[in-house]
């Protein structure tokens, strides 16, 4: 173990990925060695800051020491930028279940369920906590499916389909607020969402939005701080759009793809397809347009555009 | 005005320059095609208006700038004194360069509409 953990050293030193950083904390935490552990862990962060695991990471050393309102804060991190961290959000459930918020983890068990169909852990510790909510000791509860809501479309034995897990809503606010409408038919929603969830996990977005032509929200996810802008951004988004096409229109060209709107503090990045939606983000002013572009044109073909 | 909207249309992507007022006036334009000029501004005033609404509704402070693209060309505008300067973009626009570009030009006509 120590050569491998010498390795991993020089790794990180010479070639630092997420990946080797998440090893290299690892080895040192089984080795018992947390403050270097920890310390791996926050370089990591610091030099990868969309890296989920390392959070979860963090999370795992701050419980084995006994911080565990550190590490209740350090889940939902993790789980802010990926909701999709198996370990994260199993650990974050049993963080909330030791809190005393049984109702709470098995809402968070239950997303874990979304892209994790039929997961006989994650249904074994739903059944235990449900167990406890009604004064069953724990382990006595026999394991049952999922809710009819919840079940997935494709057999347990398949796997899950990328980004189904946004489109279940937790009973609790999640970290990042996200959700399909119902009612509005789209093709694709629910079932491949995961160039949506990439987009709104790029650093500086504050919310995106899926919008139709009528200035609907067809899919959304925005971050607590900007959670409820989304409708606005939306409906401005569509209006926006038709301006731009008249104005166009009048200068000859056909209506544009994609629109940038600059402020002071805050910038609104749209962009268009055939197939008559638009992605629509919230960003901070120092995101890159173009970085944006190319993750909302994927989310596009994703929802059916060519 | 019209030798600062000449100088800018020479600009590389730059297919014509129009400033008009917050109300969607016309205050001076140099176009090469044959667009209706005050039916332009009226477009772009009204587009303008729109933008300020959403930054006002989301709390983003003032705009700065808007720009559109699309695979045939697009628009730019960007605020100069107490105009709106809109561009015509060619297709092969470089829009992060004419950003950079541009800012003199406005930043003139914001000096020459304060005189």
């Amino acid at each position: 173990m120590e050569s491998e953990i010498d390795r991993l050293r020089k790794k990180v030193e010479n070639f630092p990925s997420p990946s080797s950083y998440n090893r290299l904390a690892e080895l040192l935490h089984l080795a018992k060695q947390e403050v270097e552990a920890e310390a791996v862990c926050r370089k990591c962060v610091k030099e990868f800051p969309r890296n989920s695991q390392v959070y979860a990471l963090v999370a795992d050393i701050q419980l084995a020491t006994g911080r565990k309102a550190e590490a209740g804060v350090s889940l939902r991190s993790a789980l802010e930028r990926d909701g999709r961290n198996y370990a994260a959000a199993r650990m974050y459930a049993d963080w909330l279940a030791d809190n005393r918020d049984l109702p709470g983890a098995v809402a968070q068990l239950k997303q874990v369920l979304a892209f994790r169909p039929a997961d006989p852990a994650v249904m074994r510790r739903i059944s235990d906590i449900e167990g406890q909510l009604r004064g069953v000791p724990t382990g006595a509860m026999p394991v049952r499916p999922a809710p009819s809501s919840l079940r997935p479309a494709t057999p347990p034995s398949a796997p899950a389909p990328p980004g189904a897990g946004s489109a279940v809503r937790s009973a609790t606010p999640a970290p990042a607020a996200s959700g399909v409408r119902s009612g509005i038919a789209t093709p694709g929603s629910g079932v491949r969402r995961s160039a949506f969830d990439t987009l709104a996990a790029e650093t500086g977005v504050r919310a995106t939005v899926v919008v139709d032509t009528q200035g609907q929200v067809v899919l959304s996810k925005a971050l607590p701080t900007s959670s409820g802008k989304e409708d606005t951004l939306a409906a401005f988004a569509a209006a926006i759009g038709e301006a731009v096409a008249d104005l166009s229109k009048l200068a000859g060209n056909p209506a544009p793809s994609s629109w940038v709107l600059g402020a002071e503090i805050g910038q609104v990045l749209a962009f268009r397809r055939d197939n008559g939606f638009s992605v629509v983000a919230l960003a901070d002013p120092t995101v890159r347009p173009a970085m944006l572009e190319l993750r909302a044109r994927q989310a596009l073909i994703d929802l059916g555009a060519t | 005005m019209q030798d600062i909207l000449g100088e800018l249309n020479r600009v590389r992507g730059v297919g014509g320059s129009l400033l008009f007022n917050a109300d969607g006036l016309l205050m001076e334009s140099m176009l090469r095609s044959d667009a209706d000029e005050q039916a332009l501004a009226a477009a772009a005033g009204a587009l303008i208006a729109q933008t300020s609404r959403l930054c006002d509704s989301l709390s983003i402070g003032k705009q700065t700038a808007f720009s559109a693209s699309g695979d045939k060309g697009g628009v730019m505008m960007c605020a100069a004194g107490a105009g709106t300067l809109l561009l015509l973009l060619d297709p092969n626009a470089n829009l992060a360069l004419l950003r950079l570009e541009v800012k003199p030009f406005a930043d003139r006509i914001a000096q020459r509409l304060t005189l």
